[in-house]
This record gives C-alpha cells, structure tokens and sequence, in this order.
C-alpha cells in the first residue's frame, strides 16, 4: 500500500471549568482520573497500560469496546509545567496500523471562575491504514452521542 | 479544521496535462465510481496494458489516482477519495478530544481534589 497522503491540520479547542488549574492539571496528571474522563466515548474504556508522568516518560493505553482491543494510542511527555502547561506527542494506532500522530498542547490558564483549558491539536493524519474501516461501525453510533454532548448547554 | 492554501502552480500544471487526454478522463470517470483494479480499468480500451500502465502513472503523479498492489492485483483509486477518509478520521479524532474535555468538567464537577466522588 502507498503511503502518500497526509493531512497536517491543526486545531485549538478552548473550555472553561470552575476547577482551579492545579484540580484540571492534576486529573490530566493522574493515570487513574484519566482512565474515567479520557476515554473518547460512552462505548469505550481506556485501559491504561502505561502510565510514566515526567518528561520523555510514555503513556500508553488501548481504547476497549466490550472484550476487544480497537485501537492504540502511545504518548510522550515532552514538557510538563506543573499547573500550566503540559505538550506531549500521541501516535494513534488501529490494531493493524498507525492512523495518526499529534502534537498535543494543554494549557491551563487562570481566570477568575476557574480555569480556562487550551487545547491545540497539530495532527498529521496518515493514510495506509485502513482508517478506521472494521471500527467505523462502533465509531458511528459513539459519534452520534458525542454530537449530543458538544450541543452548548 | 484544515485551511485552504493556495494551489501550487507546479501541481496543478500536472492535474491539467493528466486531465488532457480522453483515456485518463475516462479512468478518472471510472474511479469515481469506486476503486478499481488495472484489469477492469484497461478493459473498456483497445490498448497494449504498458500503455495503459503509463497513463495510469500519470495519474498517479499527478496526485489524482494512487495504486497499491493486493496480492497480484493491482488497484487504484481516487485520491480525493482518500483525502476524504483522511479528513473524516480527522474530524472523528477532533470530535473525541472535544467529548473528552467535557468528560473532564463532569468528573471535575463529580469530584473532589482527592478525585473522590463528593
């Protein structure tokens, strides 16, 4: 297969939570916290496999829908500034092939109700891989609930 | 989401000189049904396959068609088809961080600084 194709978006994602950046940063810190928000949707668990919060320290987990193993994401921890920022990378995989990779920035910004999180993800989408094909089913449904809970409330 | 740039005149050169023959029109057309192998593609052409092979190429330069080879068959494709898999891969990871940031205000909300439930 070819791989030629490569898409390089980047995108900035901002939310308010009325935590204080130590509380937003310390569940983004703690594998067991981010076993329960990190996972991408209702169908699925994360198992954390490894779980290493320092600088060049590796992250990995699998995303499990039931039983089954649907993909894999391994993290880098490049700069960590406790309660301010952290920049890791992420390769996602499918349990064939890799999909992506991303440069992921957090920042925890003080405000006065709490915390204002940015999020830029710089992704390089790869083809080859079969994107997603055999996972797009459970995808599907998953997305119709995401789509549910990004409606502003 | 993914900007628009402006086009690179060496590219487009090559997507117009591909598009400036009848046969490659025709197996874009054909691509556009689905992918194809060089088998079926060469079909409808009364035409030596290295031939046909070499248009297929310019095709492929021109970022228009990719190929890969399953098992002794090779297949091509659409490449806007691709691009457009890509981009739905893309908006499905995007739409996952933005579910997981509101994932972590719930479990913000739900807990204290422990992460025990209050």
């Amino acid at each position: 297969m070819s791989h030629e194709t490569i898409r390089h978006p980047t995108v900035t994602i901002e939310k308010a939570y009325a935590a204080s950046p130590a509380r937003v940063f310390g569940a983004w810190a703690d594998p067991e916290m981010r076993r329960i928000w990190g996972s991408p949707s209702d169908e699925i668990d994360l198992r954390i496999d490894a779980a290493d919060f320092s600088v060049g320290g590796e992250d990995v987990s699998t995303c499990m829908m039931g039983d089954d193993a649907i993909a894999i994401v391994r993290g880098r921890y490049h700069d960590i500034v406790t309660d301010r920022r952290i920049v890791y990378t992420e390769i996602i995989s499918s349990m064939d092939a890799i999909e992506g990779a991303c440069l992921v920035s957090a920042e925890f910004q003080s405000e006065a109700q709490g915390t204002r999180l940015v999020l830029t993800l710089q992704t390089a989408a790869l083809d080859g891989a079969d994107l997603l094909e055999g996972v797009q089913e459970g995808w599907e449904s998953a997305l119709l609930r995401l789509g549910d809970m990004m409606k502003p409330s | 989401m993914p900007k628009y740039h402006s086009p690179d005149p060496i590219a487009l050169d090559r997507g117009f000189q591909a598009l400036a023959d009848a046969t490659r029109r025709g197996v874009i057309a054909q691509l556009s049904l689905g992918e194809a192998s060089i088998a079926e593609l060469a079909g409808p052409y009364d035409m030596a396959l290295p031939s046909f092979l070499q248009h297929v190429r310019v095709l492929e330069s021109a970022g228009l068609v990719s190929t890969r080879k399953e098992g002794r068959v090779r297949r091509c494709r659409l490449e806007t088809a691709r691009l457009a898999e890509l981009d739905a891969w893309i908006t499905r990871y995007q739409q996952a961080w933005a579910a997981r940031l509101d994932r972590l205000g719930d479990f913000l909300d739900a807990t204290d600084t422990k992460g025990n439930p209050t």
